[in-house]
Formats: structure tokens, sequence, C-alpha cells
């Protein structure tokens, strides 16, 4: 077979069709703190300056040969933006909402600011787009992020206050949700005419705090909906187990979902049937953060035996991750070619 | 340097300082490729060359290691290669004052539990250098402090314990800076271990961290 670009590489495996080799593609982030050395871009000003966030995410490929670039690194520039209250922390530790102190409490105090896109942190990855189609052309693909509604709903009223509402007034909970995917649709839309080539879509209904049944009652419909409208390929990301939801997710028509290492690739791609191709799963806590390259690799044999189309980590890599298990990723890759080749 | 050409110079990274507290909270690491070690950062920050030997400097005087004629690099003396002291050597140098310095009298350290103070004393038994810890001040089972403090040193310096109140290190032999180097962490091991915990948990992003669940 010949060798294709990265971008053709990823988007075969996207549509779950034949590719040269799997491609490695982190869908949410790959920034480590001796990167932001390397590229002088450490967090939180990475996160804050276009410049630097471009410089940064551009490792991915120039150090670790990844097949696709990820600039969005966090999971919060869209809440910034909103007006939440934000602890921007340091270099070594992520951004986070202090979600003790929501900003918002019903569905209608839901409202688009009228500066949203313009606003310095959602901004940021808009422009930090531009930079990077210009600096790698249209053979690298890149991967914009927007937060699906049930993050920002985290963000925005608390998580406990925003749960027990789903419980007590389902349909005040669903209004909420139909009104905060116009942020979704907002964000993805400016990223995607900024030069995004795909989207995730972070929407954390996991199986840490909500059942299957919940993904379907709130969410079903909604990511279908968006899959149907956004103009590129979407990446549903969920942390945390959510083989029992896969089921309902594979129907969405999203191209493919990035799934936790809670969940098993075998498990993960039985429940998913081929209707929707998987991004995962290597684990971040301990294979990718404290474990040798052989552990990396064995994990990375175990999601391509499974048949998992996009090898990646988990989620967002631990900012203290060490180079080298990054590298036995796509080594890892290269090594199960090589055997399946003799094989 | 590029990613590539640190690993095939300089080898696996054995600890990672997130940030250097004397330095402009650089990242710096400490490598190792066959017996040597090099402490290695990204940043090219001006006197980064400098602030690197002073850390290896440090490494060679707390944990009696070799200093060899090239920068960043010192030699791990055979026997000396144990991974979780090193590890701690290591964080000890980059993140305490330059000035720092151990005390050269008897290994001894107050435990911060009781009123109890360690000495760890150690001494050659029949070719193996045997490390016996001891307690002055008052209290009612001093026995149980010193076993848990030899639980210490076999958790955190892969060491034998011998019995209750003694050990020794896997090779056998005698080493001094080691012993100086966990003696705090091996007396209070639960505050050790949550403090390793909330360190690993610093940069990852999962369903805790973030906040999505309890």
């Amino acid at each position: 077979m010949k060798t294709m670009t990265k971008k053709e590489r990823v988007f075969s495996a996207l549509n779950r069709q034949e590719v040269d080799r799997p491609p490695v593609a982190n869908p949410t982030s790959v920034a480590t703190v001796e990167m932001m050395d390397l590229v002088d871009a450490p967090f939180p000003e990475a996160c804050r300056s276009a410049e630097l966030n471009a410089r940064l995410a551009a490792t991915e490929i120039t150090e670790f040969d990844f097949d696709s670039i990820a600039p969005y690194f966090s999971i919060i520039q869209e809440s910034s933006a909103i007006g939440c209250d934000m602890q921007w922390e340091q270099k070594d530790n992520w951004p986070t909402v202090r979600m003790s102190n929501p900003i918002w409490q019903s569905a209608s105090d839901v409202k688009v600011p009228k500066d949203f896109l313009e606003h310095k942190d959602t901004k940021v990855i808009i422009d930090s787009i531009k930079i990077l189609r210009k600096e790698f052309g249209n053979d690298i693909p890149i991967i914009g992020k927007t937060m699906g509604p049930w993050t920002l709903a985290y963000h925005v009223f608390g998580v406990e206050k925003f749960l027990l509402g789903t419980i007590d007034n389902p349909s005040e909970t669903k209004l909420a949700l139909e009104k905060l995917k116009e942020f979704t649709y907002l964000f993805g839309e400016a990223q995607i005419d900024a030069g995004a080539d795909i989207l995730t879509v972070p929407d954390h209904a996991t199986g840490d705090l909500v059942s299957g049944q919940y993904y379907k009652t709130f969410l079903q419909e909604l990511h279908t909906e968006m899959a149907e409208n956004f103009k590129v390929p979407l990446i549903l990301h969920i942390c945390g187990q959510t083989v029992d939801r896969m089921p309902a997710i594979a129907e969405t028509g999203m191209h493919a979902f990035h799934f936790d290492s809670k969940n098993k690739p075998q498990e993960a791609m039985n429940a998913v049937q081929n209707k929707i191709a998987l991004v995962g799963n290597i684990n971040n806590p301990e294979t990718l953060y404290s474990k040798t390259t052989t552990d990396v690799k064995k994990e990375v044999f175990e999601c391509l035996n499974a048949g998992v189309q996009i090898i990646a980590p988990e989620c967002a890599i631990p900012l203290k991750t060490k180079s080298e298990n990054l590298i036995a990723i796509t080594e890892g890759v290269s090594d199960w070619i090589s055997e399946h080749n003799k094989n | 340097m590029r990613v590539f050409e640190v690993r095939e110079q300089f080898g696996n990274c054995l600890e990672l300082v997130s940030m250097d507290p004397n330095f402009h909270n650089i990242t710096v690491g400490l490598f190792i490729k066959n017996d040597i070690l090099t402490v290695w950062s990204y940043s090219k920050i001006e006197g980064v060359k400098s602030r690197l030997n002073t850390i290896r400097d440090k490494m060679v005087e707390l944990g009696g290691l070799k200093s060899i004629d090239k920068d960043f690099k010192l030699k791990v003396p055979k026997g000396y290669f144990i991974e979780r002291p090193l590890r701690f050597l290591f964080t000890q140098s980059v993140e305490k004052d330059p000035g720092f310095k151990f005390d050269n009298g008897p290994i001894s350290a107050s435990d911060n539990k009781t009123r109890l103070s360690f000495n760890i004393r150690g001494e050659n038994k029949n070719d193996n250098y045997v490390y016996v810890v001891s307690t002055t001040g008052e209290h009612e089972r001093p026995i149980i402090r010193i076993r848990a403090v030899v639980g210490g040193f076999v958790k955190y310096g892969e060491c034998i314990k011998l019995n209750d109140e003694s050990f020794c290190f896997k090779d056998k032999k005698q080493h001094d800076e080691y012993v100086r180097i966990l003696l705090p962490y091996a007396r209070n091991v639960s505050a050790v271990e949550n403090m390793i915990t909330t360190s690993e948990q610093t940069g990852q992003m999962n369903t805790q961290t973030l906040g999505f669940s309890q």
C-alpha cells in the first residue's frame, strides 16, 4: 500500500477504512513540562497566547511524530470566556474552573456573551489553529476541540447542582443542555473556519457519575444532531467507564469515540460493533506516567490486536509524562506492524 | 537538543522534577545510560548549564557518586545503582537550597510522631554491612517506631530486613549517604506516601482532578 500522508491516514482510520499503518493521534492533548521548556511555552501562558499555544502543540509532530496536532490542551477555554471563576494554576498543573463557585443557577441564565469568540481565551485556540495551518500546510490534520453541553453544564452550574437537577427537573436539564450546545457549535465552527480538520467533543457523562441510560436520555440526540450539522468528523471524548453507553454512542453518527483505559480495548470494540471508530486507550496515570516503554508498547499491542483504529493516550497526557514513553507509542505501532508482517 | 537525541545520548529518564524552585521553575530530568547519569533540562534560559552542573555537583556531594569530566554527567559506582534512593537524591539536589549540606556526624533524625530521636549505626559483620536503628528519648515502646523505620528502609531503599532493628542493602555494602538521604522518608512512610500521591496527581487530567467525580 502506498505511504499515506498523516491526514490521509487519520481520515481513513476515522472512516474505518484501510490504512498504511495505524495512526497515533491524541484528540485531547500532548503537552508536557519538558516540551514547555523546549519551546519556551509554559502553562498557563501556553493556554492564553496563540503563539505559545501553537509552539507547544507543534511538538506533537516535531518531537513525537504523531499523526495530528491538537492545540486545545485543557477543557476550560470556553468556560473562561463565558465568565466562570478560573484557577489558572502554574506550569505543572491544569487550569480548572472553580465549580464550587458557579455563575449560573438555571437554564434561563444561559446566554452567549456578545464577545464570546473575541474573548482572549477562545481566540487563542482559533488563532493558534490558523498559525499551525500556515506552518504545517494541509497534510497534517489539526484536531480542534469544543466542549459539549454536559461538560459546560458542570462548569457553569456546578457538578452537584447540575446532577441533582437531572433527577429533580429533567426537562429543565434538557433545556439547559439545549441552550448550552450553542457554545459547542459557535466555538467548533470558528475552529473549522480557522482550519481545523476534525473536532473533539468532550462531554463528560462519565460512568463514574451517571448511568448509560443518562447518556441516552440527555445526550444521544444532541450528539446525533452535532454529527449531522458539523462539516468535519467528530471525535466524542468521555472519561471513565463508558462501555455501557458505547452502543448508543456508536449510533450517533460521530466518526470516533475516544475511550478510557477503564474499558478493555476488546470489550469496547465488541460494544461498538464497527459502527464508530475507536481512539485510545493507553493508560495515563500509571502506564504513561510511571511505567516503562515496554509497558507502553504492551498496551499499544493490546489495542491494535483488538482492532482499535487510532492509537492514543486515553485522555490529555499527564504534564509530567516522560518523553520516552510518548515515543514508545509510535515505536509500539511500528513493532506491531513488523510482528504482524512476519506472521 | 531534540527529544530523540536526548534519548539516544542520555538514555531513559529515571526521575523528572517539573519545577526547579531554585532556577526559573525549569523542568530537570535525571537520565541514565549504562552507568552514566546525566542531569538535563530542555530549557535554554541563560545560566541553565551552570545550574545543571550545580545539581550534578550536589548529587556527588550528598550521594557519594562520582563526577566525570563532562558537563552534567556523573557516574554510579558499582553497587550504588539503587533506583529509589537515587531518585530521592536527585529530587533533593534540585529542590533543596543550593547551600544545603548534611551533617557529617552520626546519622540521626528526630521522630515526627513521638519525642524520640532515631540513631543509625553501621558495622561490618561477616562481610555484610549491617545498619542498626536505635532511639534516644522517652517512649513506652520504642521498638514499634524502630520497626517502622526499618520498614521504611525496606520500602524506599530496597533494603533487606535482618530483624526488627536492623537492615542491610542488597549488595551488603556500606551506603551511608543513602541512609542519610532515606532516613527522613523512612521515619514516616504514610506521610511520604501521601506526598508522593499528591505529587503524582498534579498534572493528571481525569474525572477526579477535574472535579467530575468524588
